[in-house]
């Protein structure tokens, strides 16, 4: 029945007394790209952990690709790549052993060439008979995103993609993106750069302690328009019409 | 699942490889233990000959937890062990490969380590064979409780206490089956076949559960 590629419904989760979700309701189409926004501390991490699985122990429903994660089912782990705040790399092995590693555990039938094309896309050609702890913390986090798409993913879940990298690597992660959903795969990303949240998402979320305040589709906002509605959301706890 | 296990032996060779950091923790750590015992106490006498065994497995099995927790700290380092939990595969190809890893790590530092204890502890390989399958049963036992225990205390604050706290006691019965079958290869005890049944027995059941029950120890929160 569903062809959302990713549904959140009603996730609470709870570290104490503090609600790090409060009754999230969120889904996700092929073809979308959602940001995430929201200030320290808003949730936003949490959320890409309980939709990424991460996080097991919560309230409520994940589903991805109509299956539930509840179901430890394979297929939803084979169809999500994830980008988190630490790199999930190897560092004692290279760039090219990282992925290739990562390649032969989703079976990917072409593991070397495949390896070899995200290396390239990421422009670490170069770079991939490096040992992952001599490169610089921007090559790192470029490692990374290859990583989580090694396995030609169709959900990707991105927490600040965009940290460390410089101005043509996020251009690069911009034109990777857009393909990517072009080619109707799904993205969540958290950020807090609202322009370049622009050139990528086609819908951005606002979460506030735990809460989601605003959910908009950017087709018809400029970026002005949307950080003056993000603003009023973030100092006056509503969203305007 | 043995292709899973296989990925994951050979990435962990390769680190070690490269590195050297487990099996160079373990086999200094060994080496101490030998020096201090050689020299806190008269190990030239025929009874200490005797229990020649009973220190090297001593020293043996607290080197063999530094090498265990050098397992899982690399996968704790930048959170590659959480990328690895998540992947399509069996947790048990996931334990399998570390548990050979280690078994292969154990077994490599006890032969580097051999050549001290025979000297230190002046005594001769009596059964070559015999010797061989006591370290690699023995190896293979310890690697089995240690790789299922270090993944259970990797996600507590306390990994270097709660390891040896968990896999000391469990592992006593395989120390005591492995220093019987060395003191039969060095000539110092008869009626070995128990004692390797024993270890056999020992391995096979616990690397049947740990495969079986892994994967509810990778699932954390
Ligand atoms: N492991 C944890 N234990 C306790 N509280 C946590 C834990 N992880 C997150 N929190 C709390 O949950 C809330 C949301 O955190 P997070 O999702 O990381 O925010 P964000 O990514 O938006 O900055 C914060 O109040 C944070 O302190
Ligand atoms: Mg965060």
């Amino acid at each position: 029945m569903s062809a959302h590629a990713l549904e959140c419904e009603r996730i609470t989760k709870r570290y104490g007394r503090i609600a790090a979700l409060n009754s999230v309701d969120v889904s996700v189409d092929p073809g979308e790209c959602v940001a995430i926004f929201g200030r320290n501390g808003a949730g936003k991490t949490t959320l890409l952990h309980v939709a990424g699985s991460l996080i097991r122990n919560f309230d409520g429903e994940v589903r991805v690709f109509g299956q539930s994660r509840g179901d430890n089912g394979s297929d939803a782990r084979r169809t999500t790549g994830l980008v988190l705040h630490e790199t999930c790399l190897y560092d004692d092995l290279t760039a090219a052993e990282n992925l290739r590693f990562f390649a032969r555990l989703y079976q990917v039938s072409d593991a070397e060439r495949r390896a070899g094309d995200v290396l390239a896309r990421f422009e670490l050609a170069d770079r991939a008979q490096s040992v992952v702890r001599t490169l610089s913390r921007g090559m790192k986090q470029r490692l990374a995103i290859a990583r989580a798409m090694v396995h030609r993913p169709r959900l990707l879940l991105m927490d600040e993609p965009f940290t460390g990298l410089d101005e043509p690597s996020s251009q690069t992660l911009v034109t990777v993106l857009r393909e990517f959903v072009r080619d109707g795969g799904a993205v969540v990303l958290s950020t807090h750069d609202v322009e370049r949240a622009f050139d990528v998402a086609t819908r951005a979320i606002v979460l506030e302690r735990g809460s989601l305040t605003l959910d908009r589709s950017l087709a018809d906002v400029d970026a002005a328009a949307f950080r003056h509605a993000y603003w009023h959301v973030l100092f006056t706890g509503t969203a305007r019409a | 699942m043995l292709q899973t296990a296989r990925a994951v032996l050979e990435k962990d060779f390769r680190i070690e490889l490269r590195t050297r950091d487990a099996i160079s923790a373990a086999l200094v750590f060994s080496i101490l233990v030998l020096v201090v015992f050689n020299f806190a106490l008269d190990v030239n006498t025929p009874e200490m000959r005797r229990l020649a065994a009973g220190f090297f497995w001593v020293a043996f099995a607290f080197a063999g937890t530094l090498a265990l927790d050098r397992s899982f700290a690399l996968e704790k380092e930048s959170g590659a062990g959480r990328a690895l939990a998540l992947a399509p595969v069996d947790a048990g190809g996931i334990y399998l490969g570390k548990c050979a890893a280690n078994a292969a790590f154990l077994f490599i530092t006890q032969l580097v380590a051999l050549p001290l204890f025979v000297i230190f502890f002046d005594v001769s390989i009596q059964r070559a064979g015999a010797l061989a399958a006591s370290f690699a049963l023995g190896s293979i036992a310890f690697a089995a409780v240690g790789t299922l225990f270090s993944a259970v205390a990797a996600n507590t604050r306390m990994r270097g206490l709660l390891l040896p706290i968990l896999f000391l006691p469990l592992s006593v019965p395989a120390l005591i089956a492995s220093v019987e079958t060395t003191s039969f290869a060095l000539g110092n005890a008869e009626g070995p076949s128990f004692w390797f049944t024993l270890l056999v027995v020992y391995d096979v059941v616990f690397l049947t559960a740990s495969v079986l029950v892994f994967e509810y120890v990778l699932e954390e929160s």
